[in-house]
This record gives C-alpha cells, structure tokens and sequence, in this order.
C-alpha cells in the first residue's frame, strides 16, 4: 500500500474478483493448477501463509505464490504518482478503479485489460483525479469456454484460446482433468545420440513423460566409458526439470577433443526410480562421442553444414565426397572441375528443330543443380548471377539462348580473374541489351543526343566500387565532417558513358556502319564488337584519378575503364562482402570482410582478383567452419528462398529410375519471388543492405533475403513445399516420368519410429542441429497419424521441418 | 482501448523478468508495455467520428519520363518541347487538350495515350504536381554547382532515389517510409491488432515501414492462406496444431525468430483479411486484365471491406515497374501510360459503386523524371518529373505551381535537361499527410525537411492541391 502526495491520497489494492472457470476438482475452493504450481494443496483460504498481507484465496484470485511474500499483487509508484506499475501475470485480468472520495463507493474503471505477463506501467496524469483512492482487482477469464481459466491454461501449457489445445480429439478440461490424477509415465529417448570430438554439437537425452501434468523432477546417473569433464561436458544438474504440463526435459552432453587415439566412447543415462513416477520405457539411453584424429575427414554433420553453403544442398553422396576429401581438398578438386554449361541443353533442343522458351532454361539450371559435379562452380555461377544481374523481365523475354549463353559466361568466369569476369559482363551483348549500352552512340555532330548512361552508372553502383568510399574491412571512409564519401559524381557517369559508345552485335561487320543497326544476324550469344566509327574518342577522366587518352581503339578504352574498376580499393570489400552474404552470413564481421578482400587484393602470389581465392578465403574462414559461430544469435543468413526447394529436391534424391531425367520445374517465380534470371530489376530480389522491420533492423543489422519474405510469400512458400511434399516438384507434371518426385524410401522404414524419422531428417536436411524444442512439435505431430500411415508420416515430417526456422535460416 | 487476443499471450511462464520495483522509473515508459491509458501517442490529436481516409500510392518503378505524360502543348512551348526532346518528342497533334480552372501561363496536354485520365482532369477529379523531385532543402543551379547546399544522396541513382520517394529524407538512408511515419501517429484509429494499417500488394517497401507499423502484403488475389493448415480437432487439425506450436518457440537467432513472427503473422491475418474480402468482387466496374488494374482492383475490395476491418484510415502501395526507358520510351510508354489510365480509372469507377471517392486519394510517385535530351530514342535518369493526384477531395482540373521552363540551360536545368525540382517531395506528401489526418504540428515528425519549404505555423496548404486542410 502506497500513500501519495498531492495528487492521489492513498492507492490501495484489493483482489474481489470473482473466481470462475478455474478446475478444482478436490472441491476446497482453490484452482486445482494453482495447488500444483505452488504445490499448495489444503490451504485455508484466509490465512496469510506467506504473512505478505495477502490472504491465500487472494494469492490464488492472482496467481501468485502462497508461500513466497515477495510474490503478491501490489502496486508501485514511480515518479510522485505520476505513474503506477505492478507486475502482471499471464492470462490474468485486470481491472483498474478509482474512488475520488469517501465513501468508497463510486468506483470508475480506469483500466481493464488482460495481461500478458507483462510489468504493466500506467501513466496517471490527465486520468486520474487529482485526489482518490486507487485499486486494483485481479481475476479469470476463460475465452475458450472449456472450464479452465486463461490462466490455468498458460501455467500448463495450453492454450487459452482454444477448447481443444493443438486440435486434439480431446477437450481441454478432459486432458487437464485426467493429468491431475494421473501419476506421470516417464522413459528416455536419445534424439541426437552420434557426436563427434570434433564437432561440438551437443547428444541430446530426452526425458519424455506422459500421464500427468504436475511438475516433476527426474534425476538420472551417468555412466559409460566417456568420462565426464574429460571426453564431454555433462549438463551441469542431472535432475531434469520438467515443468507443469510439458512432456519433455532436454539432457545435453556436449563431446571435448582430447588427443588420446581412442574408439568410439559411449555416455550411459539411466533414470534414478522415484515414487513421484513410474518408469513406463527404456530408463537407459546413451550417446556415442566417436574419435577424432589429426587428418580425418569432417564428420557428416559438419560435411553436410558446409555443402549448404558451397553447393546446391547436400546429399548422401556428396557428403561421402566431403567426409572423404576434407573440406579444403573438396574445395580445390571443385576449383580444378571442368566448367559444366547451360546452354548445350538449348542448343540440343534447336538442333531437334524443337521450339526454346525461358522455361527451357529454367530446366536446364535446374538439371545443373541436381546432378552436375562442379557443385561449387554452379553454385558460385548463381551468386554472380545476383551481383551481375540481367533478367528475362525485360527485352530479353524471348531470348532464351542469350540468357543461358550470358549464365555459361558467368559458370566459366566464376573461379577466373574479376578483370576478365567483368570484362565479359561489359561486353556480353545481353547486359548490352539489359542495361542498353549495345547500339549506344556517341554524340551526334548536331548535338542532338547524349550517350546511354544506363551501364555506366550500374557497372559502378553494382558490379564493382559501390557508391561510397570503403576501407578495406567494408565500412564506410568517411570525411572530416564524418560524412560518407562518393565514389564518383555524374561527370564520372557521362564519361564512363562515352567509353561505353560503338558495341553492337559481334555478328556484324564493324567496317560497315549499317551492320552497327542492323547486323545479319540479331545473335546475342556472341561478346559484342566495336564500331569505331559510333566510339567516342575523346579524353575521359574516370574514378580515383584514373584517364583514358584520346584517339584511342574503342576497345582499348573499355579496357581501361574495366581495368580501372577492377583495381579501385574498393572492389575487393564490396564485391567480397555481397558473396560472403550469398554463401555464409548476412552480418560478416568487419575482420572477416577484410580477409575476404586481402584475398582479393593478392591471391598469394601476387594476383588481384583471383575469384577462385576469394571464394576459398569465404568458405574457409573460421567465421565460415567455427561451430562456435552459430551460438551467435546475429549470425547466418536465410537461404534463399528458391534454393530451399533445390537443397530439398537434391536432398531428397529422385531415384532416376523413375524419372526421365529433365526438370521441367516452372512457373515457381511467383510463389517464391525468385527464380535464376527473373529478377525484377537490376537491383536482384533483394538488395545487400535490405533491413526487416524489428529487431534486425533495431540492432542496425541486413538480412536481403527477408525483402521477398513477405505476407504473401511467406505462405505461397510453404505451400509448393506442400505440392512438392504431397504431390511433385514440378507443378501439373503430364507424365509420371516427368513428375520429380520426392523419394521417401530410405525414411519410409522409420515411419513407425517418430523419433528415429526426425533425427534422420534432421542429418539430412538441418546438419544435425535441430533443437529438442522443435524436434518434439515435429515428432508429436507424427505420432498422431496412426501407425499404418507411414507415407502420410513421412510427408509430414519432411514438410514441417522443411518449412520449420531452423531449416529456412542457416548457420 | 487496449485489446489483446488470447493468441498473443505466450503459452510460455515469463520467469525470470525483472519485477517492476527493480525497474528504474526513467527506462519504464520507453521499454516496457506502455497502456496508453491517456493516449500519448506523440499529442497527435485522432480525428473524431468514425470517418474513412485512404491514400493509395503508385509508384511507377525504373523513373517515369513524365516530360511525354504532361507537355507543353500550346505552339511557342511545343517549339521548345521539341527542340529539346529531339526524336523522342511526341507529335503535337496526338496530345490531349485539357482545360486547367486556374492555371494559364502554358498550354499543357496530355500524353495521347492518357484518355481516362484526361476525362478525370476535366471532370475535376485529378490534378498535376509539376517537377516535383527530392530535396534537402531548396537549391539553385548555382548552388548545385558549388554543393553550397546539401544535395541528395545518391542523385539519379535508381535505388536511392526509390528510397527516397519513400522515406523523404534524401540526406541518408534510412529504412523507415514517410507512409510508415504517418501510421505511426495514425493506426490507432484502427481496431484491428491483426491487420496492418498499410496494405502493399507490392512486398516489401521502404515507404510503409513505420517504426511501430509495417506493411501486410496482399496478392491482387487477396491474402494467401497455408495449405493444410487445418483446426478442426483430430487428424485433419494436426498439422496446424504442429505449426502453431512451433511459432510458439523461443528462437535466439534473430533470423529465426524473424521469420517465425513474419509466418505467425501472415497467418493470423490472412483468416481475418479473406473473411473480410470475401471470395467475390462486389464491384460491376470491369478492371483491364493489367497487373496494376488487378493490384488496384483488390485495393478497391480491401475499401469496400473496410468496416468489417474496422479501418478508419488505410494507406495503400502498388508498384508498376518497367518505366527505366533509356532505350524506346515512346514505344514503351504509348502502352503503359495507357495501363495506368485505364487502371486508375477503373478504380476510381469502382469507388464510386461504394461511395468513397471522396475518401480516397491516389498520387503517383516515381524515381525521378528522365532528361529532356535524348539518348536516341531513349532517356537517362534525371531529378524533377510531373505527378498527377486523383480522387473526390483533389482540388481538380488544375495545374499545381509553375510548369518549369525546358529550354536547354535554362535556369533549373543542370545539364542534358536534368531539371532541379520546383517543388519538394515534402510539399507534395505534406499536403497528402494533412489530409490523411496528420497533425500540423506533427508534420515534421512524418516530413522531418517539411521546415525548409513549407512553415507549418501557417494557414495556407503546403500546395492546394487537396480539400479541407
């Protein structure tokens, strides 16, 4: 109780509310969940167990602990009465009064809300009178109509909203009312019992009860040929805690390296039996720490966590391939791959005298993705594809070869040198089209038009330097008035615009200026030539200091203009820090930054540039392979949305047996926003700086991939999964052989064991790292589906963690 | 009146929390759950009643060449239109006459594809905004070329300019849209926890992210709902059951937890949203089969249910891209333009039906304006460009300020015809906000630049283009 001063003459607190929906079955008048929270059974109701000046019927009306006289409603006051608070309780209602004078009898609502657990702050001035009494009432409500209140509800893990808690057969007051004189049924199940020393990923024990709802306390012992603190971290209490109405406690044990050549070492858990439960399964369960020497190969988890990153999704085969070589050894037999291209594919279909269309290049990506060996190459050709961006949204819709041609320049360039990439970007006839520097002109003897300046902006902004001055570890220089620095200003613009004069198709001849408009053939597969005659010749200053003299060959030009990018300081960060976000993490630390572009600015032997070298300093940077990294919570990146699917569809290998071959997979633009070369505009499906309403953007965090994760696709996602899950990949296949189906064999056999379908699942599709939390809600779910159903299982399973967070968001 | 649903009370117990005796008073109110008992919402006064306000915003994405959409029509100005705009200038015979009530100092017309449009202005339902363009503050060519005045960044840059239009503050980039701002101090007029104030049938936009408020993005169907996502108790409920519980976890990484509140939300609004809009059109108007007649179809369905939401005031985005024509504009624009008419059209025929056409405002917004030289048969990015507003409350038929000269070096022109803007972003938004509802006195908080061009102490609208402010 507070008294006030001037403003308000007393706040007092009262808790009246009547009590209604509350289950009670042993009749004394108090809420049956409340006597097994504090586990308070028997109490008189107008005692004051506690002695805080709040009777035990009060404690109950509000929740709170007959037996803890720190905990009891009471109101505070902050600032001379300006504003009260109190803590609140979850699900409880509300009701704030005020009595201007005596007799107190004319009491008005200030405030009725149902709280949320929240402390609740309540501002007073121009509310309340001057002069009064204050009170605060506590009390049920039961939304749901089933008996129990909201409160109960919430204290057992249910939900308050609905009369049958996750739509189950059963009501709520039915489950509740059986848990409350049911002794709880409790075994140990291992969900994650393979670890490794040398990979920190924890064995988690599972201690599942069924039966009751009382809060419970399990303790086990340990046992085995591990030994604790020396092969592995035991979790700090063996009593697990399982709170009221959960059905599980987690156990973590997470494996130490030691340097002892040793076997396979086993964690025995068994159950100390208790007379608060019976043992209803197995009271032993145990987790292997398997060997790890100098020289072995990653094991699979971590395998498979890296070809997340370097290729298309991991499967069973090209884990083997990385368990076997190691990851730096993968990486070097990836970079010395032959390049496999696109645009044979199309080819094969023109020579059949077959019509091509962009779908025909879609599946052609797709069959790339799915089968071809150069993973890394192909993956890296995709992450250019989003830095160097052209688009079938444009003039270019029914130029199909030419898209699959500019892809096949991009797979053969992705571990070549930057210089040599951008010089092909520059001059591929395609980006000419896309961002209209082919058939650009110089400037009339009237005067009468300018050069383009599309490309000359965007091979800037985009494709190299960016738009401000960076150190080498990506931020921003900024100026003695701690302003960014631009890069260039529009006079860079007109003159990088007039070294972009006179390309048109290779396939004309550049003597005649007709064919610089109207070649022979409209072929945009070709690298565009130089029509002297149209290239600007005169002097032109370009950024950082850089000049191109007159008079010169147009080509020559260009390649001083590309050469001048390709050595700005910023080119490294900028262009290293867009890729660290396209295979790693969203947020690189600025170190890692500057790593990726020291690798940029010198391969080792003296070469700039070196894609390849850039790409092994991103994957095998401690910031990329560290375990450690992935405890951070600002750390990963989403994974694209369409490349979900494709890690689906590869881990989940087709058997080709029953299947043609091809992947006619379209029309998935749509749904996901994305699909290989049909970005909406140059600026990719989304931009690197992109930042999410909330806490990722509170804390001055991006995360691009989130701007095409809206409302709507956050939906029309899950439900191609959905499609694919139930039905095939492809949408409306016209033949079973056409249809790429998911193959459920290998999982089918686990159907009648949740427990074992969700661990392989999670090895498969989530490197072993899915949390016991959503392990439980995938595995319950299962579990409801009779045991016969082992298709309807499995498809389940595959769909709820394909759509679950922990496999949208990459660590 | 503070309601919270059921759903959003965690399942979870909040242990642990710091009580409130052990919270200092001075981080409480900006911290923790403020009740709002006195509604301090920044002292924006709601307007009372129960009145219905919309702003539908249709950005013409890639820099319209808005010169072609509204030109110089009168014989001396067509001469220095021409002249200036070489081959990409339209014929003077194929522009649309129309009559301003106020406006005389030039002889205007509209682009030949532009009929609609050209009835609405006549009709006086729709209006000009004339080189309109980001500015910091106010800028002559002098200063321009001295940088004696803080120009926008990133000028004539596609992605910041965008940005810009959005956010209206062209000195730094900043995430947060002036269309978000205005919901901030005006959502809650609405009672809907589930559905944001602003609706985007275009994604994601910087100019509807607010800092409490962000966009509910919608389809030109209506809202998507998850396949399987079943209530009813037993077999067919499981897999709902499974997703909600798991929306329900604690995730710690913030890109987990990101996407887990972005799928609960959709969720949660698409069973109210589908409700509300129903499975058919309620309008006899028929809409093109255009994507932006589509989008701006399903903005007109999302109006007529607007009591079933319990929305007093909505703002709505569509974006229309395609407009970067640095090759074959008049092409190009000979069939966009004529989208845009028809669409918007449409719309405001369908409003009408439900009698909103006064409680509705649709403005055009656009990267920037393209230079008057040509680049052979093509334009490249420049600065100012021309809007139009349409709606029952625009001061129609008329032309707002001065059509700027386009001779080549005129006064505002900083080279190739990239025109310095006559009027601010500011000016145009500030006088759409004040319309919306937004306070005078708050209008610095929605425009944070509004002081440099407009003062807000006065009595005259920022332009006058609306009624009633």
């Amino acid at each position: 109780m507070n008294v006030g001063t001037s403003r308000i003459l007393a706040a007092c607190l009262a808790v009246a509310s009547p009590v209604f929906a509350a289950i009670d079955l042993n009749g004394d008048g108090h809420s049956d969940v409340w006597e097994i929270l504090y586990n308070a059974q028997g109490l008189e109701g107008l005692i004051d167990s506690d002695g805080d000046g709040v009777s035990n019927v009060d404690e109950q009306r509000a929740g709170t602990n007959p037996f803890d006289a720190n905990d009891a409603l009471s109101l505070d006051v902050l600032g001379g009465m300006d504003a009260i608070c109190w803590d609140t309780s979850p699900g409880k209602h509300y009701i704030l009064e005020q009595n201007p004078s005596f007799p107190m009898s004319h009491w008005s609502v200030l405030l009725s809300f149902q709280a949320s657990g929240e402390i609740a702050v309540t501002d007073l001035a121009g509310v309340a009178t001057n002069e009064g009494i204050l009170r605060l009432r506590a009390g049920d409500l039961d939304t749901d109509g089933d008996g129990l209140s909201d409160w109960e509800e919430i204290m057992i893990d249910f939900d308050p909203a609905k009369d049958h808690t996750q739509n189950y057969p059963q009501d709520d007051y039915t489950r509740v009312a059986g848990g409350l004189v049911t002794p709880s049924s409790v075994l140990l199940v291992g969900i994650d019992t393979n670890t490794s020393e040398s990979w920190p990923d924890p064995g988690i024990i599972a201690v599942r009860r069924s039966g009751g709802i009382h809060p419970l306390a399990v303790t086990v012992t340990l046992a085995g040929t591990a030994s604790p603190g020396l092969d592995y971290v035991p979790p700090t209490n063996l009593v697990a805690i399982l709170e009221p109405g959960r059905r599980e406690a987690w156990l973590r044990f997470t494996p130490l390296a030691d340097a002892q050549v040793e076997t396979t070492e086993t964690i025995q858990v068994s159950i100390v039996p208790s007379a608060d439960f019976v043992v209803s399964g197995p009271a032993t369960a145990s987790v292997q720490i398997a060997d790890h020497q100098p020289g072995d190969g990653p094991t699979a988890k971590e395998a498979s966590r890296f070809l997340v990153q370097a290729s298309f999704g991991p499967n069973t085969s090209s884990v083997a391939e990385v368990m076997q070589a190691g990851i730096s050894n993968w990486i070097d037999q990836q970079l010395s791959l032959p390049p496999t291209f696109h645009k044979p594919d199309l080819d094969a279909r023109t020579n059949a005298m077959l019509a091509t269309y962009q779908q025909h290049r879609i599946s052609s990506w797709w069959k790339r993705a799915m089968q071809a060996d150069d993973q890394l190459r192909q993956r890296m050709a995709f992450a250019l594809s989003e830095i160097f961006v052209v688009s079938q949204n444009s003039a270019l819709e029914g130029e199909p070869l030419a898209l699959a041609a500019y892809y096949d320049m991009l797979v053969e360039h992705a571990f070549d040198n930057y210089y040599d990439l951008l010089f092909a970007v520059s001059s591929h006839p395609v980006m000419g089209i896309y961002l209209s520097h082919l058939q650009n002109e110089k400037t009339p003897e009237d005067g009468s038009a300018f050069p383009d300046e599309n490309y000359a902006r965007e091979v800037m902004q985009l494709f190299s330097i960016g738009l401000w001055m960076l150190n080498e570890d990506g931020t921003q220089m900024t100026d003695t008035n701690n302003q960014p620095i631009p890069t260039y200003d529009n006079d860079d613009i007109t003159a990088m615009a007039r070294v972009f004069t006179g390309l048109s198709y290779g396939t004309g001849d550049t003597n005649l200026w007709w064919e610089f408009y109207w070649p022979p053939r409209y072929d945009a597969t070709v690298p565009m030539a130089m029509w002297e005659m149209f290239h600007d010749t005169n002097t032109k200053h370009l950024v950082n200091g850089g000049f191109i003299p007159a008079g010169q060959p147009g080509m020559r030009d260009v390649q001083m203009a590309v050469s001048n990018l390709y050595l700005h300081p910023n080119t490294g960060p900028f262009i290293g820090r867009q890729l660290i976000q396209r295979f790693v993490t969203s947020n690189p630390t600025t170190g890692y930054v500057a790593r990726v572009a020291a690798a940029f600015n010198d391969n080792g032997s003296g070469v700039r540039g070196d894609l390849g070298t850039v790409l092994r300093a991103i994957l095998l940077d401690p910031e990329a392979r560290d375990p450690s990294f992935m405890e951070i919570p600002t750390y990963g990146k989403m994974r694209e949305p369409y490349l979900r699917i494709v890690n689906l569809a590869r881990a989940l290998e087709t058997p080709p047996a029953q299947h043609n071959g091809e992947y006619d997979i379209w029309y998935l633009g749509y749904g996901y926003q994305q699909e290989p070369l049909v970005s909406p505009s140059v600026f990719n499906f989304f931009q690197p700086t992109y930042q999410p309403p909330g806490e990722i953007k509170e804390q001055g965090l991006v995360a691009p991939e989130f701007q095409i994760t809206t409302a709507v696709t956050s939906t029309e996602v899950p439900n191609h999964h959905y499609y694919a899950v139930v039905n095939s990949v492809n949408y409306w296949p016209t033949s079973d052989t056409e249809a790429v189906r998911f193959d459920y064999t290998p999982y089918l056999a686990l159907a009648g064991n949740p427990d074992a379908l969700v661990s392989a699942l999670d090895r498969t599709l989530t490197y072993g790292t899915l949390s016991p939390e959503e392990h439980q809600v995938i595995r319950e779910a299962v579990e409801r589906y009779h045991v016969s159903l082992t298709t309807n299982r499995v498809r389940l399973a595959v769909y709820l963690l394909s759509t679950s967070p922990e496999f949208v968001i990459q660590q | 009146m503070s309601r919270q649903p059921p759903r959003n009370i965690s399942r979870r117990r909040f242990l642990g929390q710091a009580s409130c005796a052990a919270v200092g008073c001075t981080s409480l109110f900006s911290t923790l759950l403020n009740l709002r008992m006195s509604g301090t919402a920044a002292a924006q006064t709601l307007p009372p009643g129960n009145d219905y306000k919309a702003l539908v915003c249709l950005f013409l994405a890639g820099g319209n060449d808005s010169f072609n959409m509204l030109v110089p029509r009168g014989a001396s100005e067509y001469v220095e239109y021409a002249a200036v705009r070489g081959d990409i200038a339209l014929a003077q015979a194929d522009l649309l006459p129309i009559n301003p009530l106020t406006y005389t100092a030039k002889s205007l017309g509209l682009h030949p594809s532009m009929s609609e449009l050209q009835a609405l202005f006549e009709a006086g339902d729709a209006a000009f905004i004339t080189n309109v363009g980001t500015l910091v503050e106010p800028v002559t060519k002098a200063q321009y070329e001295s940088g004696a005045v803080p120009l926008p960044k990133g000028l004539y840059s596609h992605s910041d300019q965008i940005q810009q239009w959005q956010t209206s503050v062209p000195q730094s980039t900043t995430g947060i849209g002036w269309g978000g701002r205005t919901a901030d101090l005006l959502h809650m007029l609405n009672d809907n926890e589930n559905i944001s104030m602003n609706i985007s049938l275009s994604g994601s936009n910087v100019w509807q992210a607010g800092n409490e408020v962000f966009e509910y993005a919608i389809s030109n169907n209506g809202s998507i709902g998850l396949s399987g996502y079943g209530h009813s108790p037993g077999f067919w409920g499981v897999q709902g059951a499974a997703i909600d519980s798991r929306l329900d976890l604690d995730y710690q990484n913030l890109f987990e937890k990101t996407f887990a509140r972005t799928s609960r939300q959709s969720i949660d609004a698409h069973e109210e949203f589908s409700a509300a809009i129903g499975a058919e059109s309620p309008f006899t108007t028929v809409f093109p089969g255009t994507q932006v007649a589509s989008d701006l179809h399903m903005v007109a369905r999302t109006i007529a249910a607007r009591q079933t939401l319990n929305m007093r005031r909505q703002t709505f985005f569509v974006m229309f891209g395609g407009w970067d024509h640095h090759d074959e504009v008049l092409n190009n624009q000979l069939v966009m333009l004529q989208y845009v008419s028809q669409a918007v059209n449409a719309f405001f025929s369908a409003l009408g039906e439900i009698g909103m056409q006064q409680d509705v405002t649709l403005f055009t917004a656009s990267d920037f304006g393209r230079t008057l030289t040509s680049n052979q048969m093509g334009s490249d990015h420049a600065w100012g460009g021309n809007h139009f507003v349409v709606g029952g409350g625009v001061n129609g038929r008329d032309i707002y300020r001065d059509y700027p000269d386009l001779y080549a070096d005129n006064p505002l022109d900083t080279g190739r015809g990239r025109l310095i803007p006559s009027i601010s972003c500011d000016e145009y938004f500030a006088e759409l906000a004040l319309w919306l509802g937004v306070d005078k006195g708050n209008l610095s908080v929605v425009l944070p630049n509004i002081g440099h061009f407009y003062d807000t102490g006065s009595s005259a609208p920022p332009l006058g283009f609306m009624q009633g402010i």
